[in-house]
C-alpha cells in the first residue's frame, strides 16, 4: 500500500477582478493530478514557481480545502476527515516550510517550537519533554545550548532545522517538505538535503519533495513528478527523468541545471513566462512555449499516459 | 526632551504675555486688598519686570520645585494640579481600558470572520462610532442622562463632576462605585472615539498575522483554533496596538479637554480653560507643562510595552 496517494486533485481559487472586485474568475492551480508515493521513500514534485506545488502540498495536509479528488495518506481519506479526527490525524502527516524565518513564531524558542507537537498529541509527558527535544536537536544537528533560544538568534541552516525538528517531534509518516532549501545559501542546501536523506533511513518517513530546481531533488528523490500550470507533465524513476527526459519542458528544466543535461539532447532553457493560470493555454498548456508543438498541440489536451516501463507522460509527439 | 519642555513653556509664556487680561484683577477690583500687598506681589512674582526676567523667574522656580501661586484657586499651583492631574489619568485610563476592551475582541473577531456579515457589521459601527463628533455624542448622553428613567442597578446617572455632594460621608466601596458613575459618560464618549480606530487596527494587525507561514504551521502540527489564536497569533498581533496604547493614551489626554468641558469633569482640561480664562499665569503653564510631559510619558509607555513584548528585547 502507497503512503500518499492522490486522485485526480484539483484546486482553484477565486480571484476577484473588474469593478469593485465584483466579477469572480478562478485560477485553476492544481487542475487534476495524481500521485503516488511509496512508504520510506521520496517524491521530488518539481515545476517553475506558480505553477501550483505548494498548493498540491497544502491540500494534501488540508490546510486548505481542495475541490475535488481523493487523498490518501497511509491508507486514511484525508478529505473525509472530521475536523476533529484531522487534528489528531496531522501527527501523521508534518509541514517543512521554505522560508524558516517566517515559519518560526518570533515569541518562541526553539524548544517551545518543537515541544508543542508532543503537547499537543500528548505524545510525552511534560517532564520528558526536554529530553525528547534534546534527542531530536541531536538528530538535526543542533545542540543543546540552542535549546532556548529564539529564532532570531540563529543562521538560516539551523532555523530550518528546527523546523526539521518540529516536524519530526510527532514521529510523522509523511513529511511534505515545501522547498525546504530554495531560502539557503547553496553551501547549507546540500547539508540539508543530506541531513534530510539521514533521517529518511534512520525514521522511516516518506517525504514529498518540492523543488523548482531538478538539481535539488535529483539525488533524494526515489521518483520525480514534473509539474506544469497546475498539471503532471512526466513522471517516473529520478533517473529516468534526469538522465532521459521525454516530455519538452522536463527537458528545458533539466537544462537549466548547471551540470546536468549536457551531452543529451539539449533544448534551451525554458522561454518566455509562465502563462497565468486563471487563463491557461488551450490544448496541451505548454504549447506556447514548446519547440515541438504541432497544430494538433493547440486544440488537445493531452492526458498522462503510463507506459509499460512504468513512466508516466503527457506529450503525445516526443 | 527637555528642550522640547523648553520650547512649549516659552512659547505659552510668550503667548500669555501678548494676551490681554491680567492675573491680578480679581485682586485689584476687590477693595479689601490694599494696594500695597498688590505691589508686593508683583514684585515677588516680578510682574513689574519685562517678559525674560519673568519667564527667568517662573523657570528658575519650577527647577526648584515650585510651580506658583494660583490666584483664582488661592493655592498653590502644585495641589490644584495633583487634583486635577488625577482626575484625567483617571478618566483617560477608564476610558482606554474600556476601548481596549471592546475594540480589542471586536477586531479580532472581525478577522476571524473576515468578510463574513459579523465583519461588515461592526466595520459599519465603527465608522460611524468614528465619524460622530464627540460633543455631540457627549450631549446626546447627558441628555439621555437627564431624560432617562431611572436605569436599573444605575439608577440616574450623574451629569457632571467627579464625585457626589454626599460623598465625604460614604463608605469606601460606595465611594468607588460613585466615582464610576460619574466616569460612565465621559468616559464613554472618550472610548467611542478611540474604538473605532483601534478595532481597525487590530483587525488589521491580527490578519497579517493569521497569514503568517507560522500560524499555517501551527495548524499543520495539528494546534486547536484558539490555541492558534492566543499562543501564537494574538500575541504577534498585539505588537502594533502597544504602540498604538502609549500614543493613545497621550491623545486621550489631549483630546479629554475637550469632552472635559462638555460633561465638566474636573480635570487638566477644564482647569486649563478656566486658568486661560482668568489669566492665572503659573496655573496655565503648569497645565502646559504637564501636558506635555504626559505626551512624552505616554511615547516612553509604548517603547516600555514594546520592549516587554519583544523577545529580541530581553531585559536580561
Ligand atoms: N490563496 C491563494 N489565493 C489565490 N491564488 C492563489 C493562492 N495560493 C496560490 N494561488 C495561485 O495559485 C497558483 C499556484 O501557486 P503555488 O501553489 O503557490 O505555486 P508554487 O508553489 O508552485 O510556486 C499561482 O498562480 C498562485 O498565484
Ligand atoms: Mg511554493
Amino acid at each position: 500500500m502507497s503512503l500518499l496517494d492522490v486522485r485526480d486533485l484539483r484546486v482553484s481559487f477565486p480571484v476577484s477582478g473588474g469593478l469593485f472586485g465584483r466579477a469572480k474568475t478562478w485560477i485553476k492551480a492544481v487542475d487534476g493530478i495524481n500521485l503516488s508515493l511509496a512508504p520510506r521513500q521520496t517524491l521530488g514534485l518539481v515545476g517553475e514557481s506558480g505553477c501550483g506545488k505548494s498548493t498540491t502540498g497544502r491540500a494534501i495536509l488540508r490546510l486548505l480545502e481542495a475541490d475535488t479528488g481523493t487523498i490518501s495518506v497511509d491508507g486514511t481519506d484525508v478529505r473525509a476527515l472530521t475536523q476533529a479526527d484531522l487534528r489528531a490525524f496531522r501527527r501523521h502527516m508534518q509541514l517543512v516550510m521554505q522560508d524558516p524565518m517566517s515559519a518560526l513564531d518570533p515569541r518562541c524558542t526553539a524548544f517551545q517550537a518543537v515541544s508543542e507537537g508532543l503537547e499537543v498529541h500528548k505524545l510525552a509527558p511534560r517532564d520528558q519533554w526536554r529530553d525528547r527535544v534534546r534527542e531530536l536537536f541531536d538528530l538535526v544537528g543542533l545542540s543543546d545550548e540552542h535549546l532556548d533560544r529564539y529564532p532570531h538568534e540563529f543562521s538560516g541552516g539551523q532555523r530550518q532545522r528546527i523546523g526539521i525538528a518540529r516536524a519530526l517531534a510527532v514521529e510523522p509518516k509523511l513529511l511534505v517538505l515545501d522547498e525546504p532549501v530554495s531560502a539557503l545559501d547553496v553551501s547549507v542546501q546540500a547539508q540539508i538535503v543530506n541531513l534530510l536523506e539521514d533521517i529518511q533511513e534512520r525514521m522511516g518517513v516518506g517525504y514529498l519533495f518540492v523543488a523548482h530546481d531538478l538539481g535539488v531533488v535529483r539525488h533524494i528523490s526515489h521518483r520525480i513528478a514534473v509539474m506544469y500550470l497546475g498539471r503532471i507533465v512526466e513522471e517516473g524513476s529520478a533517473e529516468e527523468i534526469c538522465q532521459s527526459p521525454r516530455h519538452p519542458y522536463t527537458q528545458m528544466l533539466l537544462s537549466s541545471v548547471p551540470g546536468m543535461g549536457r551531452g543529451k539532447k539539449i533544448m534551451a532553457p525554458p522561454m518566455g513566462e509562465l502563462p497565468s493560470p486563471s487563463n491557461p493555454p488551450s490544448g496541451c498548456v505548454f504549447h506556447p512555449r514548446c519547440p515541438m508543438a504541432t497544430g494538433a498541440c493547440q486544440k488537445e489536451r493531452p492526458t498522462l499516459v503510463e507506459s509499460n516501463d512504468g513512466r508516466r507522460l503527457a506529450c503525445p509527439v516526443v | 526632551m527637555i528642550p522640547m519642555l523648553l520650547g512649549v513653556s516659552l512659547l505659552a509664556f510668550a503667548l500669555l504675555q501678548l494676551s490681554p487680561g491680567d492675573p491680578l484683577a480679581a485682586q485689584r477690583n476687590n477693595p479689601q486688598v490694599p494696594d500695597e500687598l498688590i505691589r508686593r506681589i508683583e514684585r515677588q512674582y516680578g510682574f513689574d519686570k519685562p517678559f525674560p526676567e519673568q519667564y527667568a523667574l517662573w523657570l528658575g522656580n519650577v527647577f526648584h520645585g515650585n510651580l506658583g501661586y494660583s490666584f483664582k484657586y488661592k493655592r498653590p499651583v502644585a495641589d490644584v494640579l495633583w487634583e486635577r492631574l488625577s482626575a484625567t489619568l483617571l478618566l483617560a485610563l477608564f476610558s482606554s481600558g474600556l476601548a481596549w476592551l471592546v475594540a480589542v475582541p471586536l477586531g479580532v473577531w472581525s478577522a476571524l470572520r473576515r468578510g463574513e456579515w459579523i465583519d461588515k457589521t461592526v466595520s459599519v459601527i465603527a465608522f460611524v462610532g468614528m465619524s460622530l463628533p464627540s460633543f455631540f455624542l457627549a450631549l446626546l448622553l447627558l441628555y439621555a442622562a437627564t431624560m432617562m428613567p431611572e436605569l436599573p442597578l444605575l439608577g440616574r446617572l450623574p451629569i457632571g463632576g467627579l464625585t457626589s455632594a454626599d460623598f465625604d460621608s460614604m463608605g469606601w466601596l460606595h465611594r468607588v462605585w460613585d466615582v464610576f458613575l460619574h466616569l460612565l459618560i465621559p468616559g464613554t464618549v472618550l472610548a467611542v472615539g478611540a474604538l473605532a480606530g483601534l478595532q481597525r487596527i487590530a483587525r488589521g494587525s491580527m490578519l497579517e498575522v493569521l497569514r503568517q507561514p507560522y500560524v499555517i504551521a501551527a495548524r499543520s502540527r495539528g494546534l486547536s483554533e484558539g490555541a492558534i489564536l492566543w499562543r501564537h497569533a494574538f500575541r504577534n498581533a498585539a505588537n502594533p496596538l502597544l504602540t498604538l496604547l502609549g500614543f493613545e493614551f497621550s491623545a486621550l489626554l489631549s483630546g479629554a479637554a475637550f469632552t472635559e468641558i462638555i460633561t465638566s469633569w474636573p480635570g487638566l482640561g477644564l482647569v486649563a480653560l478656566e486658568a486661560v480664562r482668568a489669566k492665572d499665569l503659573f496655573l496655565v503653564m503648569a497645565t502646559v507643562l504637564m501636558g506635555s510631559l504626559l505626551l512624552l510619558l505616554g511615547n516612553l509607555l509604548s517603547d516600555l510595552l514594546l520592549a516587554w513584548n519583544d523577545p529580541r528585547v530581553k531585559l536580561r
